[in-house]
């Protein structure tokens, strides 16, 4: 989908399209982890758009071990630079109480190192 | 006689309006001040349940069926009151606080990151009494932020 810019842009709701309980951080945990959720929708979107906004209001509420892994495993294991991230991924909510999801979405991205590879 | 009672109402009517202006403005005061504390001391419980809940949470081994039946009920615990709390405080911060909300926010992050982050809802989950500090700091933190509003 393109904005009236010209700029390729697509939504990931997550409660929607993803689960509406995601939990957990590795696919050991539950087929709603951190680690599909950031493989499957989050890396395919940034690889194919210039914008992608993530509505996390439709979920019924996260752990910080799903944000970490999903959010800030962009970092740390697809080496995504943070400050790529701040432009390219909008974080939306109409509900006030997910605030505070934004806040450490953020707070993960932007303290994630790159993993290096293993000799 | 009449005559007398109006002019003492003449002169005593603007200490008399003042008076009653005075007391009912206190007393809203008061009230407001009640209710507030009320509202702090209900969510004080709500940080004491989820401290309790995730010490426990991660002092519990989720190695057999019945302590990863127990953690996956303590993890559910544990979010529904962190969103519960959350957005008791945001209330209470828009209702009652002057400050910038972030700063609630920020600490409710706080709170978030030390009762959920790690392999929370892993089964690769382990013991972790470290995580005691952690919690406890930071729900310590909203706690005498709280306290601080109170007093």
């Amino acid at each position: 989908m393109r904005t009236p810019q010209g700029v390729v842009m697509v939504t990931i709701n997550i409660g929607k399209d993803f689960s509406d309980t995601p939990y957990g951080r590795y696919p050991s945990d539950s087929d709603y982890c951190g680690e599909i959720f950031r493989e499957k929708h989050l890396v395919p979107a940034l690889k194919n758009d210039e914008e992608v906004i993530v509505i996390i209001d439709e979920a019924e509420g996260y752990g910080s071990s799903f944000l970490d892994e999903a959010f800030g495993g962009l970092v740390r294991e697809r080496h995504y630079n943070a400050a790529d991230l701040h432009k390219k991924l909008k974080i939306k909510y109409k509900d006030t109480d997910y605030e505070m999801y934004d806040t450490l979405i953020w707070k993960y991205i932007d303290a994630a190192k790159p993993r290096l590879p293993k000799c | 006689m009449l005559d007398s009672l109006l002019c003492f109402l003449y002169h005593i009517s603007p200490a008399l309006v003042t008076v009653l202006l005075g007391t009912y403005m206190i007393n809203k005061y008061l009230m407001s001040r009640s209710n507030e504390a009320s509202f702090i001391d209900l969510l004080l419980k709500e940080l004491d349940t989820i401290r309790s809940d995730s010490l426990e949470y991660w002092n519990n081994s989720c190695e057999d069926a019945q302590g990863a039946q127990k953690d996956a009920l303590l993890s559910q615990k544990i979010k529904g009151g962190i969103k519960s709390a959350s957005s008791d405080l945001h209330y209470y911060w828009e209702r009652y606080c002057d400050e910038q909300k972030t700063t609630m926010n920020n600490l409710m992050v706080e709170v978030s990151d030390a009762c959920t982050g790690g392999l929370f809802e892993s089964s690769r989950k382990k013991i972790d009494p470290g995580r005691y500090f952690l919690i406890t700091n930071a729900i310590n933190h909203v706690r005498s932020n709280l306290f601080r509003r109170k007093l």
